[in-house]
């Protein structure tokens, strides 16, 4: 997460104009979960070696050079080699190739974390590709429209996705102020580095206290302000930005679809490793 | 455009926020409210666009009681409001955007929408920015832009809740030129504000304390009242306090105060 001023980029949007980015979002998010419940599905290593292969294809496509993706995965590397360890060293198996105590490491517990690292890698990167290629705002109109069907359950759709695109537009604003209330506790002599905990704590609280008591503000202050300019809720609006689904996005989403059936049908396939 | 009659209104704690104020502004005028802290100006204003009713009286705009609009959004569109805090009334995430925010939700077609987001843009000088951050806007810009969310519902009057106060000098130049432009158009403008040297572009202006409209004047003889006007804390221009330390008052600016000067030395 970058916060620059005057303009917050979450996650890691990486603003190219590409085949991927233009894709109707909602495109995106269906591919992209139907794709994860694929991945879930593989257990060969070949068959992730198609994922993979996939993988770069898309990244190519959308213009994002591997090493970002790669960057994403790196931020979670700790976890990602602690679950892989211990699969490694837990998996009860036939095949010993070392023991110590009750660890072991088997060929089955070897095989095993290799295809959970495999499949979360994967699972991290293509999720990357969803954040890399579309911006917040997309995303929250995406959920909208999706949850639409929802919001005759009682769900409040509508209200979720502007509290969305309202947060978005706050956390720039409210970063700035932190950055302001740190600077002026400091300067009064707060330390936020060293000292004991309690005295550490102490100048965090002075930071927190003002920042909420003005975000209620602005909260306030914004309801009022959405009131004025006739904002009666979700009903009869209409929004100017405008998703459009095109030929494109349909033949995005069957082509996803096709390779994930792949998946499934590999799963119970009886030949190779 | 606004009439109010007796208009009464107390918020919890008991105390009348607004006493028996009588008010009328016509089509296309100007008027200054001032008034020290907590004197009920916010509440004045809030009045006029329905986003608080009175306990007592009665609020009409453009000649319809408040109680009338069945629709409260046609009373929104009708009177825009620009806020204090350029960053709490901002809520697109970008200009564009934020100006379409009142239009989405009066439900405007995208088409007709677009032209309007145009026209306002240029009504306030920000053509040309319609993808950038509001973040990244100055103060003046930003309250411009709020100035353009309420002009594209294409209102008949606007009220500014000090809105140049958070302001620099140049911020306030800028809105001050754009209201000015407004004026020229025809625009009814209700300008709340602590500033005595903006209230020398408008018509008239009101005074209020403690929830009373005490005077009600063209700007020229509000400033012979000094000591009213500092027994309510309003403070006046540094020109006029000038001349009236030299014993010539009411004197608006530097030409003005040479001129009777003069006039005063033969
Ligand atoms: N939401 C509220 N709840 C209770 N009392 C309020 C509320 N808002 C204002 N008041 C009170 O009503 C009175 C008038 O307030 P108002 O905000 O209208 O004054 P103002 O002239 O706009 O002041 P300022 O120059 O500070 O903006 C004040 O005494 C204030 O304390
Ligand atoms: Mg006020």
């Amino acid at each position: 997460m970058g916060a620059k001023k005057g303009g917050v980029r979450f996650g890691s949007y990486y603003p190219v104009n590409s085949l991927i980015h233009r894709l109707d979002p909602r495109a995106k998010i269906l591919a992209m979960l139907i794709f994860m419940l694929g991945i879930f599905m593989v257990n060969k290593f070949w068959v992730f070696g198609l994922v993979y292969l996939f993988g770069f294809i898309m990244l190519a496509l959308a213009h994002i050079p591997p090493g970002k993706a790669l960057n994403s995965v790196r931020g979670l590397l700790v976890l990602l080699l602690f679950t892989s360890l211990i699969n490694m060293f837990f998996t009860p198996g036939e095949q010993i190739l070392w023991q110590y105590g009750p660890l072991h490491l088997t060929m089955e517990g070897l095989l095993r974390s290799g295809l959970m690292l495999l499949r979360l890698v994967a699972l991290i990167a293509f999720s990357g590709l969803l954040t890399f290629t579309t911006t917040p705002i997309e995303l929250a109109d995406a959920l909208e429209s999706l949850l639409k069907p929802f919001q005759r359950l009682g769900m409040p759709v509508h209200e979720f996705a502007m509290m969305m695109t309202i947060a978005l537009r706050f956390i720039p604003v409210l970063l700035e102020e932190a950055d302001k209330i740190v600077k002026a506790q400091r300067s009064r002599g707060a330390d936020f580095s060293s000292g004991s905990l309690k005295r550490r704590l102490n100048s965090i609280i002075a930071v927190i206290v003002p920042l909420l008591y003005n975000a209620l503000k602005r909260a306030d202050d914004l309801a009022i302000a959405m009131e004025a300019r006739a904002y009666i809720g979700g009903e009869g609006r209409v929004s100017l930005r405008e998703l459009q689904w095109r030929l494109t996005d349909g033949l995005a989403l069957a082509t996803v679809l096709l390779f994930v059936v792949f998946l499934f049908v590999s799963h119970w396939l009886k030949w190779g490793i | 455009m606004f009439k109010l009659e007796d208009v009464c209104y107390g918020y919890t704690d008991g105390r009348l926020a607004l006493n028996k104020v009588n008010l009328q502004v016509q089509p296309g005028e100007w008027l200054a409210v001032l008034g020290a802290n907590g004197s009920g100006k916010s509440t004045l204003a809030r009045h006029l666009n329905g986003l608080l009713r009175a306990s007592s009286g009665r609020v009409l705009v453009a000649g319809r009681p408040v109680e009338d609009y069945h629709n409260l959004q046609d009373l929104r569109r009708l009177v825009g409001i620009v806020f204090q805090n350029p960053d709490n009334q901002i809520v697109g995430n970008s200009v564009e955007e934020d100006v379409a925010f009142g239009l989405e939700n009066l439900g405007v077609p995208r088409p007709e929408m677009r032209e309007r987001i145009a026209w306002a843009l240029q009504l306030v000088g920000l053509s040309g920015r319609e993808k950038v951050d509001p973040a990244a806007l100055s103060g003046g810009q930003k309250q411009r832009l709020a100035i353009a969310g309420a002009l594209a519902m294409q209102p008949k009057a606007l009220l500014l809740d000090e809105a140049t106060s958070m302001l620099d000098p140049v911020g306030v130049a800028e809105v001050l030129q754009v209201l000015q432009d407004l004026h020229a158009q025809g625009l009814t403008i209700v300008m709340i504000t602590h500033n005595m040297s903006e209230v020398l572009y408008t018509d008239r202006a009101v005074v209020m304390a403690e929830g009373r409209l005490l005077l009600d004047k063209p700007p020229q003889e509000l400033f012979a009242h000094t000591e009213d006007l500092a027994q309510w804390h309003i403070e006046l221009p540094g020109v006029t306090q000038l001349g009236n330390l030299l014993g010539v008052s009411g004197c608006l600016d530097l030409t003005q105060l040479l001129d009777a000067l003069s006039k005063e030395a033969v």
